[in-house]
């Protein structure tokens, strides 16, 4: 019976920590952390300009930044959308097709220093926001990390017929939890530095979207993980204490 | 990943921590897998996907009203899941090894007058209480057992009941809040189910869809369950279904047992309790032993108390032993003998036979050490132990007893003459104490302290002999018997003296003139051997006779009797010879009257006896003639009538030792002197109002006396030319 419930704790936390994976890979993965809403009107005038200027210019936040806010883009860890018409053709349709183009940031380019902007003239380097921006992707990789060695310790604990490892599992997940909420708060802190520099103009509302979200649920779950995998480690030591002294008894 | 390795952790670990190691199987866990996967994904889809446009759109009290039933779900189940249902630790097989083999399956217990089984768990080893059953898949006996639910991978029983019940209450509510909310998204969003938040929507309701139905059913099965004060082990297996259930309190108290009850007390994990209890056996024994050594106390006390009497009885005759090797001790246990016979009686009768041994052994020890000085200090000592009126008795004893055995005929009046007598000198006796104290201090002053302990252990048996003598008129009669047996044991342990007495004694039965004449020659021959024995042998033979004396009062009474009766005889004859006929005929009562009147008249009669053979005793005893003619004999004499007459003895014997003796003595005589004065008064009355009735009564008993004493006053005559 007493094994049962441990047992029972221990599958019940590989769940819980199973799901905080998922979510956490899930959300990495997309662009959809923040998203922007723009009226339709500017679409026609600088539509073809912006989007060739998103494309095909070289990486600057400046530039991008300005596309995502007036092409209804979407911005995330690695990927960064805008939601273009499609090719126009020789007469234009009333309705075009709306289709979306996503620029990946490359490795470099995450690691590339961030700037202050006051109007159009570049000034000295935003520390501050460089390291957030930093920090915002790499956290999630210590975290899955973490959760990964988890998995190997408990594959050995297996193996090896012992409860001790429980322990470690259980402080992984801990450690793997804090990452991930600090992979939101960073993101969030980011951004808004990067809003109050460049303001996005009139008529363009922004909100957080389904990714942050799943990101931000990860880390109870992960919580929960380590709660459940720290009572059974505890618990069995002292269970397993007193069974040996009532059999030297 | 993680779930497997997780699962297999599981399963190693259990191994260790149980006696018997189970394998692990992977199938229990796959329900509790996913129960966890659909509550919790579900759960955290729809608050991705769903609530922010609900906030957004209605209010942002919707997520947190679905978060907290969420908790409060979640909660219940880890409840359910992780704590202990209520299981009941096996016995010990060493315990219950005899018992499993002969123990019934069934025992059946009475619960509110109806009676209910107790079947015997063979894997447990004990009688299953009401409502317990063994589950087979934890192996354990589980209190109030309802059902082992897969879900949660644990048994419900009495301890997790509640939040089992509370976690289908709760899910049930979550499934309908989610499905309703995902519901309302849909329908706001008809022209956009391509967007993944719809989908995501569409995909939760579905599960909460499909798990809805039975859930709600089961909620439903519950409330039922809990509402009746039933278990789902009992309703599945129709324990209760014929009869009553005795287990129910009606449905409202049903429901509060159920959610507000106390927690149930755990049985598995209680290893402090066994220690607690083996604590407590140091402090408990203590107090028991302290209970039982009070107990031994006083049974050692009460043991004691005996061996102290016992040891008193049989120190008796090894302090008379070693009296002479250690004074001092022999006081204490003497102070013990007086508070012992007043107790009980046997005992006293036993005092009564054992003091007059050590009496003996005193004085021969005293006989056996004649030291010139010893002996005039103990001489001394022995007349103040003996009264003024004892101190001439010798020579009376030795000329009255002829007389004494001539009328032993006559048994009845001297029985009650001696009854009166007795009486007299029990009150001198306990007089004689009083002399007899500081006399025997000033001895041991001037002789040494071993006068002083055989005096004080004499003057301690005294009083124990007249204190038992004081009983009844009918006992003091027989004791008087006893006595008379002893002085005739004492006579026959010397020699000559013994065969005078025998023959004496042996020839009193003939009753022949040849026979008195033989008394009177006897008689004579131990008074010439007295006289011409040495001082230090006339000690010696004092010393039986003072004994005697003591131990013979009955003989002491008829020889004073029988000398009163000699002297009056006498006058009366010649004076009161014609009234006797008129006196022949009085009646019983008059008679017993007589007799009180003749007890009344006692102590007078012996004080004119003492008169009359004063002068012979002074005759015979005192050394120097000249002292019996001097002036001071004569003089007090005359001048001091028969009460003062015993002062002047003592003072004239008392000369001789020092000065402080004679104060002393001079005072305690002077004390002596009120009983004197005493007894004349209430016979004064008497004496002149019935004159004549004792007249009679002498005239009565004249004949036979006279003619006796008529052969008594030759033999007095003999002795007066002797």
């Amino acid at each position: 019976m007493v094994d049962n419930r441990y047992a029972t704790a221990l599958v019940i936390g590989s769940v819980l920590s199973l799901l905080a994976t998922v979510y956490l890979s899930v959300a990495m993965g997309t662009q959809h952390w923040y998203q922007y809403s723009s009226p339709p009107v500017r679409q026609g005038s600088n539509a073809s300009e912006l989007r060739e200027q998103f494309i095909n210019r070289e990486f600057d936040e400046k530039s991008y930044s300005d596309s995502l806010f007036q092409l209804n883009g979407t911005l995330g860890l690695w990927w960064r959308c805008i939601l273009v018409p499609g090719r126009s053709h020789w007469f234009k349709e009333p309705d075009p097709k709306m289709e979306l183009q996503c620029v990946s940031f490359t490795l470099p380019q995450q690691f590339s220093p961030k700037y202050k902007y006051h109007g159009n003239d570049i000034s000295e380097e935003d520390l501050l926001r460089t390291y957030l921006w930093r920090c915002q992707f790499l956290l999630p990789l210590v975290s899955l990390a973490l959760v990964f060695l988890s998995g190997l310790v408990g594959v050995c604990a297996c193996l090896c017929h012992s409860f001790t490892p429980t322990l470690v599992v259980g402080v992984l997940h801990l450690l793997a939890g804090l990452c991930t909420l600090g992979t939101v708060c960073c993101f969030l802190a980011g951004l808004d530095l990067l809003h109050q520099d460049s303001t996005p103009p009139e008529g363009v509302d922004g909100s957080l979207g389904w990714s942050l979200y799943l990101a931000l649920i990860a880390f109870p779950l992960q919580m929960m993980t380590a709660a459940l995998f720290l009572w059974a480690a505890r618990s069995h030591r002292k269970n397993y204490t007193r069974m040996t002294a009532y059999r030297v008894a | 990943m993680p779930g497997f390795s997780g699962g297999g952790v599981g399963g190693g670990v259990g191994g260790p921590a149980s006696a018997p190691p189970r394998p692990f199987r992977p199938s229990r866990y796959v329900p509790v897998s996913a129960a966890t996967t659909f509550l919790v994904g579900s759960t955290t889809l729809f608050f991705c996907f769903t609530c922010p446009w609900l906030s957004e759109y209605f209010s942002s009290v919707i997520p947190i009203y679905n978060a907290v039933i969420f908790l409060f779900t979640l909660a219940n189940f880890c409840m359910a899941t992780f704590m202990d249902p209520g299981v009941f630790p096996r016995a010990e097989e060493d315990e219950d090894k005899e018992d499993d083999f002969r123990a019934p399956l069934y025992k059946t217990v009475e619960i509110k007058g109806i009676q209910v089984r107790m079947k015997w768990c063979s894997t447990c080893r004990f009688y299953r209480p009401p409502r317990c059953s063994h589950c087979s898949v934890c192996d354990n006996c589980v209190e109030d057992f309802d059902h082992h639910c897969p879900w949660v991978n644990n048994c419900i029983g009495r301890r997790n009941y509640r939040y089992f019940f509370l976690f289908l209450l709760s899910l049930t509510t979550h499934i309908m809040d989610v499905f309703g909310f995902g519901l309302v998204y849909v329908l706001h969003h008809r022209q956009q189910l391509d967007t993944p938040h719809a989908a995501v929507t569409m995909a939760v309701m579905c599960v909460a869809g499909l798990f809805f139905v039975p859930v709600a059913g089961l909620t439903g099965f519950h409330i039922v369950l809990v509402a009746r004060g039933r278990t789902t082990n009992e309703q599945v297996t129709g324990k209760f279904r014929g009869g009553v259930n005795p287990f129910t309190n009606g449905c409202l108290r049903n429901i509060s047992h159920v959610l507000c009850s106390s927690q149930a007390p755990r049985y598995m994990g209680r290893w402090r309790s066994p220690q607690s209890l083996e604590v407590q056996p140091p402090f408990l024994r203590p107090s028991f032993t302290e209970a039982q050594l009070e107990a031994k106390v006083l049974d050692n006390g009460i043991q004691n108390d005996r061996h102290s009497t016992r040891s008193k009885s049989s120190l008796d005759p090894m302090e008379s032993q070693s009296a002479d090797a250690e004074p001092p001790p022999p006081p204490k246990p003497e102070l013990r003998y007086p508070g012992l016979p007043h107790a009980d009686t046997e005992e006293n009768s036993l005092l009564t036979e054992a003091p007059p041994t050590p009496s003996m052994f005193k004085y021969r020890p005293t006989y056996s050490s004649p030291g010139r000085n010893h002996t005039a200090l103990t001489h001394p000592n022995k007349m103040i132990r003996g009264e003024s009126l004892d101190s001439p008795s010798p020579s009376i004893f030795q000329s009255s007893r002829q007389p004494t055995y001539r009328s032993e005929p006559n048994s009845l009046d001297g029985a009650t003459v001696v009854g009166g007598g007795v009486g007299v000198r029990r009150g001198g006796g306990e007089r004689g104490e009083g002399p007899g104290g500081p006399g025997g201090t000033s001895g041991g002053v001037s002789g040494g302290m071993s006068g002083y302990s055989l005096t004080g252990r004499s003057y301690t048996s005294y009083p124990s002999s007249l204190v038992l003598s004081a009983g009844g008129s009918r006992s003091s009669s027989m004791r008087s018997a006893h006595t008379a047996h002893n002085p005739l044991a004492t006579l026959q342990s010397e020699g000559t003296t013994d065969t005078s007495y025998k023959s004496l004694a042996n020839q009193t039965p003939r009753n022949g003139s040849l026979s008195y004449d033989s008394l009177l020659t006897p008689s004579e021959s131990p008074e010439f051997e007295s006289v011409v024995s040495p001082s230090s042998p006339l000690q010696g033979y004092m010393s039986p006779f003072l004994s005697a004396q003591f131990a013979q009062q009955r003989e002491g009474q008829l020889l004073q009797g029988s000398a009163t009766f000699s002297s009056p005889h006498r006058a009366y004859l010649r004076a009161v010879s014609p009234p006797p006929p008129s006196s022949t005929g009085p009646p019983e009562t008059q008679h017993l009257l007589y007799h009180n009147q003749d007890s009344f008249r006692s102590p007078r009669n012996l004080s004119s006896s003492s008169s009359s053979p004063g002068a012979r005793s002074l005759d015979l005893f005192c050394p120097c003639p000249l002292l019996t003619h001097s002036p001071w004999l004569q003089m007090p004499y005359t001048i001091i009538g028969r009460e003062h007459f015993t002062v002047c003895l003592c003072y004239f014997f008392k000369v001789e030792p020092l000065t402080s003796t004679s104060l002393f003595s001079l005072s305690s005589s002077l004390l002596c002197l009120p009983p004197h004065s005493s007894p004349p008064l209430p016979d004064g009355c008497p004496i002149r109002s019935t004159s004549r009735p004792v007249l009679a009564n002498h005239t009565m008993s004249k004949p036979g006396g006279g003619v006796k004493k008529v052969t008594g006053v030759g033999g007095t005559t003999y002795e007066i030319s002797v």
